[in-house]
């Protein structure tokens, strides 16, 4: 059997790393690949429907829009008043899936597994903020995006779901999840775009 | 640029929304018994009108939902927006 090796979308992206600079650059990436994905559909209206979810997640699916709820290993994105992304560790989706599938028998609802669709870039450093408005449109002042939300908005050209990270109400990093076919596009534009914040030093490993 | 609102998620920027031709037009419930120029009619006549349009926009760089808007064709102001299903507001222009 040929030895088979996953590769994240950003592969290509490792290798500059080894060129970054000294010091502490204004803008981090850091790919987190791998991750598992799950597409969760159903009527947001149907306490059984939400119980059998939470009873698998362990936590509530998010009910207002743009806003996330975060469980011990997964966090539950709103994307539409019917639809929901979970975000789960490298492999956990396969479990997720099988007991979502069996909680979910008797509804009218969907989980599909979408995982290697998507990958993830976290953007942290101190300008992070200055980095994302350059390409998005969305106010990303603590005031009006902060962790605990979410967004689907564009990057760029590309089409992203944005999430704050961190405590409190100041987000230390955005988690920049992008479809696969858009994530050379989007890497590069990252890249291209925090030169000058930190040179080479904001590469995507 | 534009802010549209979407009724999920807010005040977003024009460039994440989508315009989808007029609003509130029925697809008939028996096409086989129509002639061809009802037909025609319901596929492609729409109203032009000069003032307060309902139409149809969706977010589609965000939820990616279908909504409603009610808007003037001479100066672009939205007046409302509307989730499909509700009623449009006021008098049906």
């Amino acid at each position: 059997m040929s030895d088979l090796r996953q590769e994240s979308p950003l592969a290509g992206f490792r290798s500059n790393t080894a060129a970054g600079e000294a010091g502490s650059p204004g803008v981090i990436l850091t790919e987190r690949p791998f991750l598992g994905y799950v597409n969760l559909r159903g009527d947001a209206g149907d306490a059984t429907f939400l119980a059998a979810v939470e009873g698998v997640l362990r936590v509530a699916l998010p009910l207002d829009p743009n806003t996330i709820a975060e469980g011990e290993d997964v966090t539950a994105c709103w994307m539409g008043p019917d639809e929901w992304l979970l975000i789960l560790p490298p492999g956990a989706q396969t479990r997720a899936l099988a007991a979502l599938g069996e909680a979910l028998a008797a509804h009218h609802a969907s989980a599909v597994d979408t995982t290697g669709g998507y990958t993830l870039v976290n953007v942290a450093g101190a300008r992070r903020r200055e980095l994302l408005a350059k390409g998005c449109t969305l106010d990303l002042h603590p005031r009006s995006f902060s962790p605990g939300q979410c967004a689907q908005t564009n990057l760029g050209k590309a089409g992203v779901l944005l999430i704050p990270r961190g405590d409190g109400s100041d987000a230390q990093s955005f988690d920049v999840i992008v479809r696969r076919s858009f994530a050379d596009y989007l890497g590069l534009w990252l890249q291209h775009s925090a030169r000058e914040y930190g040179g080479a030093g904001a590469a995507v490993s | 640029m534009l802010l549209i609102e979407c009724p999920w998620c807010g005040p977003r920027d024009e460039s994440e929304f989508a315009y989808s031709g007029e609003a509130h037009i029925v697809r008939p419930l028996t096409p086989e018994e129509l002639t061809d120029e009802e037909w025609a009619d319901y596929l492609f006549c729409r109203r032009n009108t000069r003032g307060d349009h309902l139409e149809q926009w969706c977010h589609a760089s965000g939820c990616r939902r279908y909504f409603n808007v009610q808007r003037d064709t001479v100066t672009y102001r939205i007046k409302s927006v509307y989730k499909p299903g509700e009623p449009p507001p006021g008098d049906r222009p």
